[in-house]
């Protein structure tokens, strides 16, 4: 398993470099001359060239890029074109929001998904299965901020137990922070939720016909116990794989998910900076969006070596 | 079904150089084995009725999307304004019926596009293999390293100066969904290649493309078409969460999206404004993903008779 960990390691290497080099592409694709922007009426081609030669513009592409790319690593992100601060400190204050987000909404679509999956496979074709399932299926086809607009006019408008948007931090109040960030994170799960379901669901039903199923019961184990201790834990194993593959989505959710909660994070952070074409933040916003992403990954795979079944039977064995 | 076309699937199946004068019977049996399943029945109900609103959106519609009925602001759905309006007045059915007509162009010609780079870096890279494959799967990867939302934002941020918003979002949508095709289509290539068959036809001489064409190709139609169907509903999610940001369709085009995000702040006085639009793109996407999860039972071999 070492051996596993450090090769997954390793692979973050390459895909991170790749990541910096196609932001640093994008961002130079954009229209617009830095240059004609810094000098404006004093344009002259001496100026443009010496210019040029102090930002290294004049080097070829694969120097710029390693320039750039060194800058990065020392921490220097550059400044904000709109409010002249330092871009890396700032963004680094929204990531906890963004990451709390986050990870609210990866529970609220396991906790929703693993009871509902396995309450759908011991009674497969019943009329619970069959609601479990359609609804599963809506989840799968609604847009996130649509849930979101429809838990607010439901729970905030119409029954008034949570507040509309906004957020507000731990050390401010755990029940507060917890009140806001409940409704995003629901709708941001949901769809993944549905997701999930089906595939507990699915992975439950392969597992229940196994023969080692069938032996616990014949040992009389009770059938509450088969299900949860002896299926369920193999049942998990492939929806931790799709777990990894919905972070993807719930972070590029939570983009969204957030400009309609009025959530200060990332999402909104990256937005603002768009529009503003505040180009130093655009940038840093996706490395960092982009980071979170592949992080992610690496601890769903890193968490995937550390249930594998056969590390677990091993130990099982030694009882 | 009558035995004459599970022949002719067969005879398909095995021998793809039958393939075009067989389509017809092929079309039949896949429809045959679509009607079994009643949520691909109404994936295909959902996905013609969305067609069919597209196309006649000036016949259905009573108003045009844009036009302003004077003192009629923020009404409740009436059997005069079947939805209701919109804040300046606008009818918001009409916008409705309107806007199934970009999500369906963005869904259908971003999904085309992919195809039409994914399919052909897919067969290079698979046929030729070596460097070729080498240079092409890691730029698939590049991309694959990115969550799709967050890539689709880079392409729009990266390329909206320059080309009108629509094409931004189309261009944007394709480049996401260029690796699954090349995938798809590298993977078949690469396994087809060692057929005996293709080995045949080379030692006919035939040209490069000409086996790629004749050969391979039709050896992934069916994982493409299933992918193809279920990407157009997830492009109409994703055009509409761009467009909801701002960063898609922009007005006076209507668009769900669009008109989803500027119903919010309004939602308290009237929530019609955003359920309307909410739903039209949920029965949209639902319905290419209940088609398409149909075909791809439909087109399974192991399903077969």
């Amino acid at each position: 398993m070492k051996e596993y960990i450090i090769k997954r390691l390793v692979t973050v290497i390459p895909t991170v470099l790749g990541i910096t080099i196609v932001v640093f592409l994008a961002m130079r694709l954009i229209p617009g001359d830095p240059i004609d922007l810094i000098l404006a009426d004093d344009y002259s081609e001496e100026a443009r060239a010496q210019l040029e030669r102090e930002y290294g513009l004049d080097k070829p592409f694969h120097i710029q890029y390693v320039k750039w790319l060194w800058q990065m690593l020392q921490g220097n992100w550059g400044r904000s074109i709109l409010t002249d601060r330092p871009v890396l400190p700032d963004i680094l204050m929204k990531l906890p929001v963004s990451l709390e987000l986050i990870i609210a909404s990866m529970l609220v679509s396991l906790l929703i998904a693993i009871p509902a999956g396995i309450i759908s496979a011991t009674k497969p074709y019943s009329a619970r299965d069959y609601m479990a399932m359609t609804t599963a299926l809506v989840g799968n086809s609604v847009p996130d901020f649509f849930v979101g607009i429809l838990l607010v006019l439901l729970l905030s408008h119409t029954l008034g137990l949570l507040p509309v948007n906004g957020y507000v931090e731990v050390n401010d109040g755990l029940w507060q922070n917890l009140s806001h960030i409940i409704m995003p994170a629901l709708a941001l799960g949901f769809a993944r939720a549905a997701i999930l379901t089906r595939l507990v669901r699915a992975s439950m039903l392969e597992v229940l016909k196994l023969d080692y199923v069938t032996t616990a019961r014949a040992k009389g184990v009770r059938e509450r116990w088969v299900i949860l201790k002896h299926a369920l834990q193999n049942a998990l194993i492939p929806t931790v794989t799709v777990v990894g593959l919905q972070i993807g989505f719930i972070i590029g959710g939570a983009i969204v998910i957030e400009t309609v909660f009025t959530i200060p994070g990332l999402g909104q952070f990256g937005i603002d900076a768009i529009s503003g074409r505040d180009y130093p933040q655009v940038q840093a916003f996706i490395l960092v969006t982009a980071m979170v992403f592949v992080l992610s990954n690496l601890a769903v795979d890193l968490l995937y070596a550390v249930l594998d079944p056969r590390i677990s039977y091993a130990k099982k064995g030694s009882e | 079904m009558d035995a004459g076309k599970a022949v002719a699937l067969d005879t398909y199946v095995s021998d793809p150089l039958a393939e075009e004068f067989q389509t017809r019977s092929m079309l039949a049996i896949l429809f045959q084995r679509l009607k079994r399943s009643k949520s691909a029945v109404a994936g295909l109900i959902l996905v013609v009725a969305l067609l069919l609103v597209a196309i006649f959106a000036d016949v259905i519609a009573p108003a045009d999307p844009a036009e302003i009925f004077p003192g009629k602001a923020m009404q409740f759905p009436s059997r005069e304004h079947l939805m209701g309006t919109d804040q300046i007045g606008r009818d918001v059915f009409s916008r409705v019926v309107y806007g199934s007509r970009i999500s369906i162009m963005i869904g259908f010609s971003s999904t085309i596009l992919a195809m039409l780079i994914g399919i052909p870096l897919g067969i290079g890279s698979g046929y030729y293999g070596g460097a070729v494959d080498f240079i092409i799967m890691r730029v698939m990867d590049l991309i694959m390293a990115f969550p799709i939302f967050l890539l689709a934002i880079i392409a729009v941020v990266a390329i909206r100066d320059v080309i009108p918003p629509t094409f931004t979002v189309v261009i944007a949508l394709s480049i996401v969904r260029v690796p699954i095709y090349s995938r798809i289509v590298r993977g078949s290539v690469l396994s087809a290649k060692e057929n005996e068959y293709v080995e045949a036809v080379r030692a006919l001489a035939l040209k490069d493309w000409r086996i790629l064409y004749r050969h391979l190709l039709p050896n992934c139609m069916a994982p493409l078409i299933v992918t193809a169907t279920l990407a157009i509903g997830t492009a109409i999610l994703v055009e509409a969460s761009l467009s909801f940001l701002g960063l898609g369709t922009q007005p006076p085009t209507p668009s769900w999206g669009y008109d989803l995000k500027s119903s919010v702040p309004l939602i308290q006085i009237n929530p019609w404004l955003s359920i309307f639009p909410g739903v039209a793109i949920l029965l949209t996407v639902l319905g290419f993903n209940l088609f398409g999860d149909g075909l791809r039972d439909a087109l399974d071999p192991r399903l077969k008779q």
